[in-house]
């Protein structure tokens, strides 16, 4: 670790980073600090950000800053964990306190879609795969669920290459092809947000320009979060970046304005590579 | 020779160290493990071995055997005995029933005197002091007052004492009695009116002090009586009565036949052993002649040999008689089907009765109703195409060994080895204990796996490890002394009755047996299945609940059919461990060698045969052959349910 990464205070990253976000804002994110140990040390550290409705914000940082734990607040996954709690502020999702008591995280989850590191599909027919989120919910009609089927493939941009097979066990498609099938999962389920943790980290250059291209694309109806380690992915398919430091949020701005001109200097460094 | 290269030239030397005949650690080790695996494979090929030997042996008696018992006539007398057995049934269902209609009919006074005699025997226990110091005190009055020459004094000592006795014995006796309620009944069903409660307590103070019976319980059984006669004035008990004398008309001539023919069988039979022992005889002195060089014992053996009578008996005369009764034993079956039938129009239907256990005896007439003739006519026929001197075939015995319906030993009769009812036996009590066992153990699991929190896996867990530990000797006493009785009473509950077998008669069932081992094979299938559970990668829970689905869609829809066949694996190992206990079934199933048709019934288990007879069987006798096909068959199945988990469990892992 740095000497000269001294942690910054709350004042600084207000002052200096720009968190007000062009457009509609789809996540308030508002001081909140995260605990995994029933409070007893801060995870996360009065964060304060907002994410733009229909945009691609990403989440850059070393590890272990806590980007995945942001991430997993977002659709309170991290309620699996017993001893979580967080702290102090709050997390609104199109207005709505996602903390509050009469709020199901069941609900909530249906809004904010997550797709994972690890491509995780079901042991089950790409079709059941896609067709799982809807049917949770209920939905048995075959020409709905085949329609929605097709269109969430097609949206993954995997349709053209699995069309022919959708009965086919979902772990006989390539690493690109799963985690492509994993996003349209998601997509099936028509959330607003997508969040997304790592999800180019396991695939290959050919994968994961895919992966990219069809983030990019997914922008124009969904808002997405994506945390990564590729600075190059962060600024090619990002319109905001956050850059998080120990726990807590260093400089939050456009892509173009954190890549050019990071007006930290931690965040600087980070980015050229001098350290991470 | 190349010169040694020194430790500091070599890069990769292997350090010295510990060494024993030039085996080095690793090695040593190695050697250590790969032996401990040999010679478990080489233990469980030698008992394969000597299961397979043991075995070889058995079918090749168990042939001759079964083939004195054809020649001697034996057979052919069976198949009628199967016939008198099958008539006797009915007059014993007849009566069952009756005496259970009266029961129900007479309620609560029929049960006093049994009460009456249950608290009795308690009070009995628990005054036995003052009823010796009664009895002693009773004595010396008679003796001194019998005595001319005790002075008045003392007669009247000897009066205080006795009546100090007495006293002393009403008190404590009426205690213990006034602390006595049908709660304490031996057999809690018993439990009458609650308007005989002080009169009984009061009737057995008052026995005890006279010794003779109470005027109460003269009055209850004469009113017993009484009731008694008029349920059986009833029209229907009537009819039943008169059914009872139709299906007994005739029995005692049939059977007075049939025994007849068996002991000229058992004649038969005792002088086909002796030729056979004689010939045996014969051949071992003949095999001694020829490998001794000792000219005495040879001069000896021979006389021997003279004096051994191996003459055959003529079978053909010997069986004469069974082949000349066939038109005797036609005469005397159809005068007893004639018989039959016309006693079946007059069996009052079941909805006549009030109770249950009667109603179930007189469906079970109509069932033989149903199949009686059959059996006459079927029987009939194998008398008719009976051959004694058909020699019994390897493939008969085999068959008759696995397929057989009868297991009977030390009998004077005929020993007969078939499995099929122990097999039924164990099979039903495995069979009932998975199905209870099922939702317990596997529903436990994914509860505490995937459902709960943390507190109560801390709690659940342990308890149910903690079963692992409960010896099965204590469930079974628990099962013959408490769940027994408990099951036996709750079948009679009118909401039970729809499950088939209800309500339960005895104590000592395949039900009750079940649920203990329902409860021994918990903790295994539990184990297994949170094993299986916890196979099943947390990515698929996290991908699920991120669809917004809930945890019990998760739990069903994903992690159960990802796991499945690791729980159905689980579920067969408990299986086998079913198959494999003995205490239990041997103790708490009743122990009838029958086929059990249904699962209130009581019946054997190949576990419980085993450890019930190898005691005290003759070694290499056909018996002992006989208990070791018993056992290689339960080898067997142990090693096919091992076998087909294994292929399951592997199909199981090579899907995820
Ligand atoms: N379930 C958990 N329970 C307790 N602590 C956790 C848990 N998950 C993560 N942590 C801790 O929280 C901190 C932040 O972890 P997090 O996974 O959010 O980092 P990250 O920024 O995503 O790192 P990476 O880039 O390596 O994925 C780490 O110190 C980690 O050890
Ligand atoms: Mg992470």
């Amino acid at each position: 670790m740095q000497d000269t990464a001294q942690s910054p205070n709350q004042q600084d990253v207000n002052s200096t980073s720009n968190t007000k976000p062009e457009g509609k804002s789809m996540i308030e994110i508002d001081d909140l600090s995260f605990s995994y140990d029933q409070g007893k040390t801060n995870t996360l550290r009065n964060i304060t950000l907002n994410v733009p409705e229909k945009q691609v914000t990403s989440f850059i940082g070393p590890s272990g800053c806590g980007k995945s734990t942001l991430l997993r607040c977002l659709n309170r996954m991290n309620d699996l964990v017993e001893t979580s709690r967080i702290t102090t502020g709050q997390i609104r999702i199109m207005d709505q306190d996602i903390n509050a008591k009469n709020v199901s995280a069941i609900e909530l989850r249906k809004q904010v879609g997550m797709v994972f590191q690890k491509y995780n599909p079901f042991p089950k027919s790409i079709y059941d795969n896609v067709a799982y989120g809807l049917r949770i919910q209920g939905i048995k009609k075959k020409a709905i669920l085949e329609e929605a089927v097709e269109k969430s493939l097609r949206g993954a941009a995997l349709w053209d290459e699995v069309k022919d097979r959708l009965k086919d066990s979902a772990l006989g498609l390539s690493g690109g092809q799963q985690q492509r099938l994993c996003i349209a999962r998601t997509m099936a389920v028509k959330p607003k947000v997508i969040l997304m943790d790592e999800p180019c980290s396991a695939l290959d250059p050919i994968a994961t320009a895919k992966v990219e291209e069809l983030i990019t694309e997914l922008r124009q109806d969904f808002t997405i979060v994506i945390v990564t380690h590729s600075m190059q992915q962060a600024s090619r398919i990002s319109d905001r970046t956050a850059f998080f430091y120990l726990g807590e949020l260093i400089e939050y701005d456009t892509t173009e304005q954190i890549f050019t001109n990071p007006s930290i200097k931690q965040t600087e460094d980070y980015i050229s590579g001098r350290f991470g | 020779m190349k010169k040694k290269r020194q430790k500091s030239e070599n890069p990769f030397y292997s350090g010295s160290g510990f060494r024993i005949f030039g085996i080095g650690k690793q090695e040593a080790i190695k050697y250590f493990f790969g032996g401990n695996a040999t010679i478990a494979v080489i233990v469980i090929a030698l008992i394969i071995g000597f299961l397979i030997k043991e075995s070889a042996t058995f079918f090749p008696q168990y042939r001759d055997s079964l083939d004195l018992y054809r020649k001697s006539g034996q057979e052919f007398v069976s198949f009628s005995d199967e016939q008198l057995t099958a008539q006797k049934k009915l007059p014993s269902l007849v009566t069952q029933a009756r005496v259970n209609e009266i029961e129900e009919r007479l309620g609560a006074i029929y049960r006093v005197s049994s009460v009456h005699s249950d608290f009795k025997t308690k009070v009995l226990k628990n005054t036995s002091s003052e009823r010796k110091a009664y009895k002693r005190a009773k004595s010396r009055l008679e003796s001194t007052q019998a005595n001319q020459s005790s002075s008045a004094d003392e007669k009247e000592e000897a009066q205080d004492d006795y009546e100090a006795a007495r006293e002393a014995l009403r008190i404590t006796a009426q205690k213990t009695a006034d602390s006595l309620d049908y709660g304490d009944l031996k057999t809690r069903s018993w439990a009458t009116d609650d308007k005989y409660l002080t009169p009984i307590r009061n009737s057995i103070v008052e026995n005890l002090l006279t010794g003779e019976q109470t005027a109460f319980l003269k009055e209850i059984i004469a009113e017993e009586t009484k009731l008694a006669e008029e349920v059986n004035q009833l029209d229907f008990i009537r009819n039943l009565s008169k059914a009872k004398d139709g299906f007994s008309e005739h029995l005692p001539t049939f059977e007075k036949f049939v025994v007849g023919m068996a002991e000229i069988a058992t004649q038969n039979k005792a002088q086909a052993i002796n030729f056979v022992t004689a010939k045996k005889r014969k051949d071992a002195l003949k095999a001694k002649l020829e490998i001794t060089n000792n000219e005495e014992t040879k001069i000896r053996t021979e006389l021997e040999l003279k004096r051994v009578l191996d003459i055959e008996p003529d079978y053909a005369e010997l069986n004469k008689p069974f082949y000349g009764s066939l038109d005797k034993h036609l005469e005397l079956t159809n005068r007893l089907q004639k018989q039959n039938r016309e006693a079946f129009t007059i069996v009052p239907s079941a909805s006549e009765f009030e109770s249950k256990i009667a109603r179930k005896k007189i469906k079970e007439i109509k069932e033989i109703e149903n199949s009686i003739d059959e059996l006459f006519t079927e029987k009939r026929k194998q008398i008719e195409s009976w051959n004694h001197s058909k020699p019994f075939t390897l493939s008969e015995a085999i068959t008759g060994f696995f397929f057989g319906t009868k297991w009977i030993t030390n009998s004077s009769w005929q020993d007969i080895y078939g499995l099929v009812p122990l097999l039924t036996g164990s099979l039903a009590v495995a069979i009932i204990a998975v199905l209870i066992a099922i939702p317990f153990s596997v529903g436990g699991a994914i509860y505490v796996n995937r459902l709960s929190t943390p507190t109560e896996r801390q709690i659940i867990k342990p308890f149910i490890e903690f079963i692992e530990a409960i010896p099965s000797i204590v469930l079974a006493f628990f099962g013959v002394v408490v769940l027994g009785t408990v099951i036996q009473e709750y079948s009679q509950l009118p909401w039970f009755s729809w499950i088939p077998g209800f309500p339960v008669e005895g104590r000592l069932t395949i039900l009750n047996a079940g649920l203990l081992l329902a409860l021994m094979s918990v903790p295994t299938i539990f184990t297994l299945c949170e094993d299986a559970l916890n196979n099943v990668p947390s990515s698929y829970r996290d991908a699920s609940l991120a669809l917004g689905a809930t945890k019990l869609q998760t739990v069903t829809k994903v992690v159960l059919p990802s796991c499945a066949s690791g729980i159905i694996a689980a579920v067969l190992l408990g299986f086998g461990r079913i198959i494999g206990e003995t205490m239990v079934v041997l103790l708490v199933m009743g122990g009838r060698i029958a086929i059990p048709k249904s699962f209130t019934d009581p019946a054997h288990s190949m576990t419980g045969i085993l450890a019930q007879e190898i005691g005290e069987v003759d070694q290499g006798s056909l018996h002992w052959g006989a208990l070791f096909m018993v056992g290689f068959a339960l080898f067997v199945i142990a090693l096919t349910l091992n076998y087909v988990s294994q292929r399951v469990l592997k199909k199981f892992t090579k899907h995820s």
